[in-house]
């Protein structure tokens, strides 16, 4: 027998099959969500929650991008 | 009494090339739904006979479906006119006792022609003799008659053999594990099309997309100013161009802004600008592309209509050459006769020597792209716009370099804030004269009142400005097939039409390239387990050893044989993985399909899509009959998976969506107006 696949998770956005929560380009950004975070903080002196509004109002953002900023949004409510 | 066969390309080519032969004595005779001219050349009767481009492609040699396959035949396209034509050919080359290729002097042309020849001629290709001509003049095309080789150029042939038989190994063998693969896990037979240029180009744009899709925009701060020298206002930039504080942004601007200073170094720069060199086909499709906003297979196939009407030369080349034996005086001169080239040429022939500057880039078998002097008796107005250009540029190579010149200022305040200040003028316009409807910054600036050393300088205007990082820019068709040369991803002739298939597949849209779900999907799966197929490496390889055959200094049948030896064990190597491949492809169809829910329940006639509001980026569902024939749309929720549930609503019988989050599953009519709504079912 071959491996049986471990995963059939869903991601969250968009529904492509994912080993995690979210599929591998929602993964990566959430990931870079994170990271340029880091970089708003020090720049702007924004808090996180104010930060994802921030990036979801910005036309130069990324679609994935927004998708996971929207998704962390909704969910914090 | 016997006759001479001359194959040409096509039929505008055909009746060209006959009645340059022929001169006024041409007879059109149809033979069995073909076109033949006959012509007498010095008392030879003579048919000249058009092909429809190819008549014959590669196909499988055994019968029956096997994986991988590499057994092919050259075989007539599955095509009736095609086949009618080639048994009409057959027909008329019975009765004819010498044979000349006078299909277009390049791979494709030269494989045309000896398909033909090999195939419905009875082998007559080894007899044969080739015209080699660049353009459809008269002139030319007597001369090429005179000159013809007495062989054909089998190095072009071999070089064209090989493209086609590989891409159809790489084409065939890919669909059919992507459907072996499909049909292994129990799904449907669709058709997923890669090819050897294609993929790796549709690779490039998906990676675009990707780092588009990623994309996280970084704030910073630059300052906008203007600086007043002499009573003339300048755009300036200071010497920090971007703050990571918008704190000390505004400090430097409240310092500097009003304060006085001075003109501490002037630096003056002249920039020498020489002529362009001529057009080949991919420099053309650039300029036409920026000029008039044309797609590089728009230009492309403009420029092959200018071809056949004689009014410029061959356009799928790559060189930048044009040698003096083109007759370039002639040229010019013809082109005197035409009112609007009247003053230019008058002025290219006072100068007296004709030296054209050229680039580096050459071609086996043409010069670069240029006028013929014979000017067509119509053309359409995109014809006359792109045979302009061509005439332009052409002129251009022939003018004196231009002469720029940059003068910049340090203006310094505060004893420590430093602003430039540049300007440019023309000094001498030179080449850009004969080329001026196309400069990119107008014409001469004319003399600006230049400043000096130590003058006075008012820093008038300083501003804040609020930044943020952008992210990469969408490919255009141009810039893809700029890309595309640099990668040595196909050719000067295939480029754009593999950029026209990507959009006819629905794998691409818009003007600026948006990769669609479709493209998404094929890229995602040919990445996992075909990596070779989106490489740019093994297919650039590829073309390198296909220009060696050209250049005759590869063999043909060692390179398919090569390219055979590299792409086997790949194919292999997915027989082990079809399962894992066929689970991923039918997820993919079924997310696919989801986008589209069946009918719309309201016109009938469209079909309800899932689509994205350009404006709030959220999804609906909206029929795609929208805005003209009908406005049906309902809303969705923005996560989760949707799909068309199999049955229809109770109430109203509208179509029932089902959507599913992680865990979650609900369904819901997708009619606003049904009595059950605000009750899921
Ligand atoms: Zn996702």
């Amino acid at each position: 027998m071959k491996n049986a696949p471990l995963r059939k998770n869903i991601c969250k956005i968009c529904g492509r099959v994912s080993t995690k929560e979210f599929c591998e380009f929602h993964e990566e950004a959430l990931r870079r969500l994170k990271e340029h975070f880091q970089i708003w903080k020090e720049r702007k002196c924004i808090g996180w929650e104010d930060y994802l509004i921030e990036i979801l109002k910005n036309e130069r953002t990324g679609s994935w991008i927004k998708e996971v900023a929207e998704h962390l949004i909704r969910e914090s409510r | 009494m016997p006759y001479q066969l001359i194959i040409c390309e096509k039929p505008s080519a055909a009746m060209k090339i006959a009645y340059a032969l022929g001169g006024m004595r041409v007879k059109k005779r149809w033979y069995r739904g073909l076109p033949v001219f006959w012509v007498d050349l010095e008392g030879k009767r003579a048919a000249v006979v058009p092909a429809l481009g190819h008549l014959y492609g590669a196909e499988q040699n055994s019968i029956g479906w096997s994986f991988p396959i590499f057994d092919l035949r050259w075989a007539p396209l599955k095509d009736r006119r095609k086949r009618r034509w080639i048994e009409a050919i057959s027909e008329i080359a019975k009765g004819a006792d010498s044979y000349v290729c006078a299909c277009d002097y390049d791979i494709e042309g030269s494989l045309i022609g000896y398909t033909i020849l090999r195939y419905a001629c009875g082998g007559a290709d080894i007899k044969a003799r080739r015209m080699k001509f660049s353009t459809l003049t008269r002139e030319e095309l007597r001369a090429a008659y005179a000159n013809s080789k007495d062989r054909l150029d089998y190095e072009m042939v071999y070089a064209g053999k090989v493209r086609h038989e590989v891409d159809w190994i790489f084409g065939v063998n890919t669909s059919r594990a992507l459907m072996d693969a499909l049909g292994s896990v129990g799904g449907g037979f669709e058709i997923l099309s890669a090819g050897r240029v294609q993929s790796p180009t549709l690779y490039a744009l998906y990676k675009r997309e990707v780092a588009i899709n990623l994309h996280v925009p970084d704030p910073f701060w630059t300052l906008s100013s203007e600086v007043v020298i002499r009573g003339i206002k300048y755009p300036a930039e200071y010497k920090v161009k971007e703050f990571f504080s918008k704190k000390d942004a505004e400090d430097v601007a409240e310092r500097c802004k009003g304060k006085k200073g001075h003109v501490k170094d002037l630096l003056v720069k002249k920039r020498i600008l020489p002529p362009p060199p001529p057009f080949n086909l991919g420099d053309l499709q650039r300029e036409a592309y920026r000029v008039f906003g044309y797609s590089p297979s728009k230009t492309q196939r403009i420029a092959e209509r200018l071809y056949l009407s004689a009014a410029i030369s061959y356009p799928r080349t790559s060189s930048q050459k044009l040698p003096q034996s083109l007759g370039l005086r002639r040229i010019i001169e013809k082109l005197g006769r035409i009112e609007r080239y009247r003053e230019v040429v008058s002025r290219i022939l006072e100068r007296g020597m004709l030296k054209p500057r050229e680039g580096k880039l050459t071609d086996l078998a043409h010069p670069a792209i240029h006028p013929t002097g014979t000017l067509p008796s119509r053309m359409s107005a995109e014809e006359v716009k792109v045979y302009d250009l061509i005439v332009r540029r052409f002129f251009a190579t022939f003018g004196e370099k231009a002469i720029l010149e940059e003068r910049e200022a340090v203006v310094e305040v505060n004893e420590r804030d430093l602003f430039k200040v540049r300007v440019r003028d023309l000094v001498e316009s030179g080449w850009m004269e004969y080329y001026s409807p196309y400069i990119l910054w107008g014409k001469a600036e004319g003399q600006r009142e230049r400043f000096e050393a130590a003058d006075e300088a008012l820093i008038e205007k300083v501003d804040v400005e609020d930044k943020f990082t952008s992210p990469p820019d969408r490919y255009t068709a141009s810039k893809l097939i700029a890309y595309m040369e640099r990668q040595g991803l196909g050719t000067k002739s295939t480029r754009a039409e593999i950029i026209d298939n990507l959009y006819k597949r629905d794998y691409i849209e818009g003007k600026e390239v948006r990769v669609t779900d479709l493209g998404f999907a094929v890229v995602d799966i040919l990445k996992r387990f075909f990596p070779e197929l989106v490489s740019v490496k093994m297919t650039s390889a590829l073309e390198e050893e296909m220009m060696d055959i050209e250049r005759g200094r590869k063999d043909n049948v060692e390179v398919v044989l090569k390219a055979i030896d590299a792409i086997k064990p790949v194919f292999e190597r997915i027989i082990t993985k079809y399962e894992e491949i066929g689970e991923e492809l039918l997820e993919v169809m079924e997310q696919l399909r989801i986008n589209i829910l069946g009918p719309c329940p309201r016109c009938g006639s469209g079909s309800m899509r899932i689509v994205k509001s350009r404006k709030t980026g959220k999804r609906f569902i909206g029929c795609d009959n929208y805005p003209n024939l009908c406005n049906f749309s309902c809303p969705l929720p923005q996560e989760g998976k949707v799909s068309r549930s199999k049955v229809d609503c109770d109430f109203c019988g509208f179509p029932v969506i089902e959507v599913r989050n992680g865990w979650r599953k609900w369904r819901f009519c997708i009619n606003e107006e049904c009595p059950s709504k605000k009750k899921y079912l």
